[in-house]
C-alpha cells in the first residue's frame, strides 16, 4: 500500500466485494473491477459474532486474489499498483455482539477495514457514537427496522465514520431497487451527501458498474456531482486512513514534574522599567542608593501582593 | 480553428456506451439495442422516462457500442437508467458508459483509457 500512495488523489475504490470460497467467481469480479477502472478493492467477510462460546468465530482475513500479469498490465503502464484490501463486516444486534467488535481483538485488527451492520436503533446509535469502526453499513434492501435520526448521524460524521450504500442489489432486482433508492435518499436528507461510501456488493462480475456510473447513481440518490465522485474515491480513502489510525491510536501519557516550588514564593527578576533609562542605572550603581523608592522596585511589591 | 464557448447547460449530451452480455456470443441489431434502452428507461422512470427523446447517432453491431445523444436535462436520468439495467430477455447484461461529453468531438479520444473489448 505504501508504494501506491503517490497516486492517491482520485483512486477509485470498491470496498465491498463479498468474499466467497468460489475463487473463480471472485477472480472474475476482481478482474472486471480492474477493467472498469477501479484501483482498489476490499474483499468483504460478513460475520455474525456469536453470543455463546465457540459460535461464529471471526475467520482470518482472506488472501488476496492471484491475478495474472496480463490483467495488471494497464497498471504497469501507468506506474500504478492495484490494491486488494480485506474488510470485516460484523452484523450486530445485541450488546454482547457489540462488545465482540472491539479493536483489541487481534483477528479483527488483521483486517484492513472494520464495518458494522446494526440491526436495531440501539446498535445503530452505539455504532454512530462509540464503536471504533470505519464504516456503518445498513441493509438497505428492505424497509429499515428503525427511523434514522439526525443526532447520531451527525456524531458519526464528526468522528469520521462513513456510511455505506451498496448498489448491486438495486441492479439485481426491481423491488430491491425501490428500497435502496428510498433508503438512500432518506439517509441523504440527514447526512447531506457527506461521508457516504458507494460500493457494489456484487455477487457476479456482470453486476459491477464503472466508477463514473456509480457516481452518477449517487447523483440520483441526491448527492451533488462532486460529492458523488468523492463517494467512490476520496471518501473510501479517508475510511481506509481512519482504519489505519484506529490501529495506531494507542498512546502513552507521562506526567513529569518540572520543578519543585514552595507555594506562594516566586523568584521575581528585577527588570528595570522603560522609564528608568541609562541614567537611572548609573544612579543605582553609584549614589542613587539613598533614594527611597526606585521605580524599578514597585513591580516586586505588586507581585508579592498578588500572590498573597 | 473555431473556438466554441459554452455558456450554461449544454443543449445536448453525448454518451459513448457499450452493451455487454454475460454470454459473450450474444449480438443485437440496432433496433433491439434501441428497445433495450427504451426498456431501461421504462423500468426506471415509467412512461414519462420512455418518452425522453434519445437518438442513436452511431451503432456498431460487432462491439455493440453506440453513441447516444440526449438533452442535457435528461442526461442523469438516462445514465442512471442504463446503469440500473441488468437483464434483457432474461439474459444478464450491462451497459458500460465509456465517455460522456457535451461535445461530440470529445468522444474521438478517451481520457479514461478504459480497455474494454480489446480485440484479440
Amino acid at each position: 500500500m505504501r508504494n501506491s500512495e503517490k497516486n492517491k488523489m482520485a483512486r477509485f475504490c470498491d470496498f465491498n466485494v463479498p468474499y466467497s470460497e468460489n475463487t473463480e467467481n471472485l477472480r472474475q469480479i476482481v478482474e472486471m473491477a480492474i477493467k472498469l477502472g477501479y484501483e482498489s478493492v476490499a474483499l468483504n467477510c460478513t460475520v455474525t459474532p456469536g453470543t455463546t462460546k465457540g459460535q461464529a468465530v471471526v475467520p482470518p482475513p482472506p488472501k488476496p486474489v492471484e491475478l495474472s500479469e496480463a490483467t495488471l498490465a494497464p497498471f504497469m503502464v501507468q506506474g500504478k499498483a492495484f490494491q486488494q484490501l480485506t474488510r470485516l463486516t460484523a452484523i450486530i444486534e445485541t450488546h454482547e455482539q457489540k462488545y465482540k467488535v472491539n479493536p483489541n481483538n487481534s483477528t479483527i485488527t488483521a483486517y484492513d477495514i472494520l464495518a458494522v451492520q446494526p440491526l436495531n436503533l440501539k446498535m445503530f446509535e452505539a455504532a454512530c457514537k462509540e464503536l471504533e469502526v470505519d464504516i456503518i453499513s445498513l441493509d438497505m434492501t428492505q424497509k429499515l427496522p428503525f427511523f434514522l435520526r439526525l443526532t447520531p448521524i451527525k456524531r458519526a460524521i464528526a468522528r469520521g465514520v462513513h456510511f455505506e450504500i451498496v448498489y448491486a442489489p438495486a441492479i439485481r432486482d426491481s423491488t430491491l431497487r425501490r428500497y435502496v433508492i428510498s433508503n438512500a435518499t432518506d439517509l441523504m436528507t440527514f447526512c447531506k451527501g457527506k461521508n457516504i461510501v458507494l460500493s457494489s456488493q456484487a455477487e457476479k462480475a456482470i453486476e459491477l458498474r464503472g466508477p463514473h456510473d456509480v457516481a452518477n447513481l449517487g447523483v440520483l440518490f441526491g448527492m451533488n456531482q462532486a460529492q458523488a465522485k468523492d463517494a467512490v474515491s476520496i471518501n473510501c480513502r479517508s475510511a481506509l486512513l481512519h482504519a489505519e489510525t484506529r490501529g495506531s491510536a494507542v498512546g502513552v501519557i507521562s506526567i513529569e514534574r518540572i520543578m519543585k516550588q514552595t507555594p506562594g514564593v516566586i523568584s521575581v527578576e528585577r527588570i528595570p522599567s522603560a522609564s528608568t533609562d541609562k541614567r537611572a542605572l548609573e544612579k543605582d550603581s553609584g549614589e542613587g542608593q539613598d533614594r527611597e523608592d526606585p521605580p524599578g522596585k514597585k513591580p516586586k511589591l505588586v507581585a508579592k501582593k498578588k500572590i498573597k | 480553428m473555431k473556438r466554441i464557448v459554452s455558456k450554461g447547460d449544454a443543449p445536448y449530451y453525448y454518451l459513448k456506451v457499450l452493451l455487454e452480455f454475460e454470454d459473450k456470443t450474444m449480438t443485437v441489431d440496432v433496433l433491439t439495442f434501441r428497445t433495450v434502452i427504451m426498456k431501461a428507461m421504462m423500468s426506471m422512470y415509467g412512461e414519462i422516462g420512455a418518452a425522453v427523446p434519445i437518438d442513436i447517432l452511431k451503432y456498431d453491431v460487432e462491439t455493440m457500442s453506440a453513441i447516444l445523444r440526449v438533452a442535457g436535462s435528461n442526461m442523469v436520468k438516462l445514465w442512471g437508467a442504463l446503469t440500473m439495467l441488468s437483464y434483457y430477455d432474461e439474459k444478464p447484461c450491462a451497459f458500460r458508459v465509456e465517455q460522456v461529453s457535451p461535445f461530440l468531438m470529445a468522444l474521438a479520444a478517451s481520457s479514461r483509457q478504459l480497455l474494454l473489448h480489446t480485440k484479440e
